[in-house]
């Protein structure tokens, strides 16, 4: 991977990641980037989520279209893509399941979308739950099982976070999918 | 004309560019502009809110409080409310005399234009307009179109209530989690924000398009003539309604700031003179605010937010001068209620502070979402959601498509928004035909279709067919309107280059036309090929380039001999595209895509 590029505007000679020039003050192109490269954060499960928003809300100042009214339409253009990539970026990462597979495919474990889930015992666990949640009649009952949900993804996230440490990404991935059912079932009680 | 009780502003004195702040409402609209650190409102008749209300008599055109003496019947009012439905369609009908929801808002906008420069004695054409923040896409860009009509060049649009907590934000210097509660003349509005020193966030927001103090008058006027007369509203005659609505409107405004008042209603022949207490308008209008508690209620739970974590409500829009909207919040949510700013004219105050800022640099950052989800129709009629609400903007997804039959060469789709799984359920808001894909085994081709929603909430679909390598091979077909970025180009580059003694509107509007005939003959091209002698094709090709050039200049007449050149010389054609099959062109193997 390269690490410096030249600015298209003065044509100086600036680094990979940079979003403006430190010469002229220009708004570079639109570049891919990990999600995690573009907060500038480290590659691993756990998050500061009050670092990130920081992070967020300080790149959102640097590259917001508002801070673009009166430049250039080429500057418009970039500022509007790039405060795209972060608006998803952002989204990506605040988010368990996202980040999970974003990091997977990070350390190279190929996920295959059809790979069928063959752990019948957290089927069966999901399948009770999703029963449980579409036959609700009170709210203490609906209270009840948010509680358990809350209590299962919090020790899924915690499994998936050793299972990193572990570099077990096989199980991290079944992990995942559990996790990704349960917070569906937590989202379509809201 | 109405500059009278304030001191004139001094063109020398400031340095800065000046902006509009308008917020377009159903019932009144409102104009500010911030000069020299105060915000100025701009009056009609030395009143702050301008009815938006229109009326069309001897070929003239009256607007706001220029309207005395009229018969209700006569004139128009509630315009914004035809923008969530269709602002292209014809409401207003007489004889030669048709226009759209569009084209009435564009007088409104004209006449705000006009008061502003009148006062401000120079021209002044930038603005930062307001919609609802439940506003859809059509009804966003109509009212832009509107707008851009009235040789207004919107630089930004911004959501309502935003826009309040912006003013409360530098003007109160309110810190911390709000929920701004919006009901207006027509819509209700609530939004969940941020406010920190620098940067004001939108977290969430939820509305109903539908719902607004034109609702509550009605509702009013059904109990007073059920209690009264025994008479169900629905069954009087039309202008006696709109009659009695107004009355029961103005009753409504007294019992503000008394329990009862003593009024003379007549319906018909019958006449009474009653004594109307606050408890009646309270009975007849809860349900609707229970309706608003609701949809606050599902915001916080969809946003995560508990109610405790909030500093409080700020109250926007004239219908939250009741005191039943106060008390039912404060019963049922238990935090602060803010209403300092006078609601009525704190949108127009926050989009003239957003606008100077805007165009002057400033410290302040304001970040939106989108309201509704967007989409597009996949196999079974289903919604496959690419944007999804409450996603910050701007906001750019892409999503890979293909074919689902061998030899497909064209694809359909349907663009969406709304929250509902199938697609009749929502709202479509355009269909287009991608066609000249290359022949190919269905499943093979990779159509990459791009949704780019910018900053003012507008949406752009482009596609471009991966496979074949080529970057802009597919013709993307939709109806001949004008985007709202070729409007906005023509609007910005024709202010720019306008003499000044242009009548602006005047060559916008030949501008557009032309553009929208380019356009239409572009969509037929393939066809037009197919059906015209070379000769022909020959000659409509080089009015069109004649045409791109004339669009770069300010000369509306010879736009205008253009145009009629060449609807002459495409006349021939057009009349082969309606004797020809249409389907020729689509082909029948066009289908539903599904997803890769
Ligand atoms: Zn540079």
């Amino acid at each position: 991977m390269t690490s410096s590029k030249n600015c298209w505007s003065c044509d100086k000679r600036i680094g990979y990641k940079d979003f403006v020039c430190n010469a002229c003050g220009v708004l570079q192109k639109p570049f891919e980037l990990n999600p995690f490269d573009i907060f500038s954060i480290d590659k691993k499960f756990e998050i500061d989520a009050k670092n990130l928003e920081e992070k967020y809300l300080e790149l959102q100042i640097l590259l917001h279209p508002d801070k673009f009214m009166n430049a250039s339409q080429e500057e418009k253009n970039f500022s509007n893509i790039h405060t795209s990539f972060v608006n998803n970026a952002f989204k990506v990462l605040r988010d368990d399941v996202s980040r999970i597979k974003i990091l997977l495919e990070y350390f190279g474990y190929q996920i295959t979308e059809n790979e069928s889930f063959q752990d019948v015992s957290v089927l069966e666990e999901i399948m009770e739950l999703q029963n449980k949640s579409m036959s609700i009649e009170s709210e203490s009952e609906k209270n009840k099982i948010k509680s358990q949900l809350m209590d299962k993804i919090e020790k899924e996230i915690k499994t998936v976070s050793q299972l990193f440490n572990e570099k077990k990404y096989k199980d991290v991935y079944k992990s995942c999918i559990k996790l990704s059912y349960l917070q569906k079932i937590n989202g379509n009680l809201k | 004309m109405n500059l009278v009780n304030i001191s004139e502003p001094d063109k020398k004195k400031s340095n800065n560019i000046l902006c509009l702040g308008i917020d377009f409402g159903t019932t009144n609209s409102v104009c500010s502009v911030k000069i020299d650190e105060k915000i100025i409102y701009i009056e009609d008749s030395k009143k702050k809110l301008i009815p938006s209300i229109v009326l069309f008599k001897n070929q003239k055109v009256y607007i706001g409080n220029q309207i005395k003496n009229s018969s209700i019947s006569e004139l128009i009012f509630s315009v914004k409310r035809f923008f969530t439905e269709n602002p292209d369609q014809i409401i207003f009908d007489q004889g030669s005399n048709k226009k759209t929801a569009i084209d009435i808002s564009k007088e409104i906008f004209s006449y705000i234009k006009n008061l502003s420069q009148d006062y401000l004695k120079q021209n002044i054409d930038d603005c930062v307009l307001t919609v609802p923040a439940y506003f859809d896409e059509k009804a966003r860009s109509g009212i832009m179109r509107a707008a851009f009509l009235a040789g207004l060049n919107v630089r930004r649009l911004i959501n309502e209530p935003t826009a309040a907590a912006f003013a409360y934000g530098l003007e109160k210097k309110k810190r911390g989690l709000f929920l701004v509660y919006d009901l207006g003349g027509g819509t209700f509005d609530v939004s969940i924000l941020e406010l920190k020193e620098g940067i004001f966030r939108v977290l969430g927001t939820g509305g109903n398009s539908k719902l607004g103090g034109d609702d509550l008058d009605i509702l009013f006027a059904e109990s007073i003539l059920k209690k009264y007369f025994s008479v169900n509203l629905n069954e009087v005659d039309n202008d006696l309604k709109l009659k009695t609505i107004k009355k029961c409107k103005s009753i409504k405004e007294k019992l503000l700031n008394k329990k009862s008042v003593s009024e003379k209603i007549k319906l018909e022949e019958d006449e009474k003179q009653i004594n109307i207490e606050s408890q009646l308008l309270n009975q007849s209008i809860e349900k609707l605010i229970d309706k608003t508690i609701a949809i606050v209620e599902n915001l916080l739970n969809e946003c995560d937010v508990s109610i405790s974590s909030v500093d409080g409500f700020i109250l926007v829009g004239g219908s939250t001068r009741l005191e039943i909207v106060k008390e039912k919040l404060k019963n049922k949510f238990k935090i602060n209620i803010f209403s300092e700013l006078d609601p009525d004219l704190v949108v127009s105050c926050g989009a003239a502070m957003h606008g100077y800022e805007l165009l002057n640099g400033s410290k302040n950052l304001l970040l939106d979402v989108t309201p509704l989800s967007l989409g597009i129709e996949t196999m079974g009629g289903l919604m496959e959601k690419i944007i999804p609400r409450n996603s910050p903007i701007p906001a750019i997804r892409e999503q890979i498509f293909t074919t689902n039959e061998n030899g497909q060469t064209s694809i359909k789709i349907k663009i969406l928004q709304g929250e509902r799984e199938v697609t009749s359920a929502n709202n479509i808001l355009d269909e287009f035909v991608l066609s000249g894909l290359e022949p190919k085994p269905a499943g093979i081709p990779r159509i990459k279709v791009r949704f780019s929603l910018d900053v003012d909430g507008i949406l752009f679909v482009s596609a471009i067919d991966e496979s074949s390598g080529k970057e802009n091979n597919l013709v993307i077909k939709t109806n001949e309107q004008l985007s709202i970025q070729e409007m906005r180009e023509l609007v910005s580059s024709s202010i720019q280059n306008a003499k000044k003694d242009i009548d602006l509107r005047l060559l916008i509007e030949t501008k557009i036309k032309a553009t929208k005939l380019i356009n239409e003959i572009n969509n037929v091209k393939p066809m037009m090929n197919k059906l015209c002698t070379t000769k022909e094709s020959k000659e409509i090709t080089k009015i069109i380039k004649l045409m791109k050039i004339e669009l770069k200049s300010d000369n509306k007449d010879k736009i205008s001999n253009l145009i009629d050149d060449l609807n002459d010389k495409t006349k021939n054609f057009a009349q082969k595209i309606i004797d020809s099959n249409f389907s020729n062109f689509v082909g029948k193997e066009i289908d539903l895509l599904d997803k890769s």
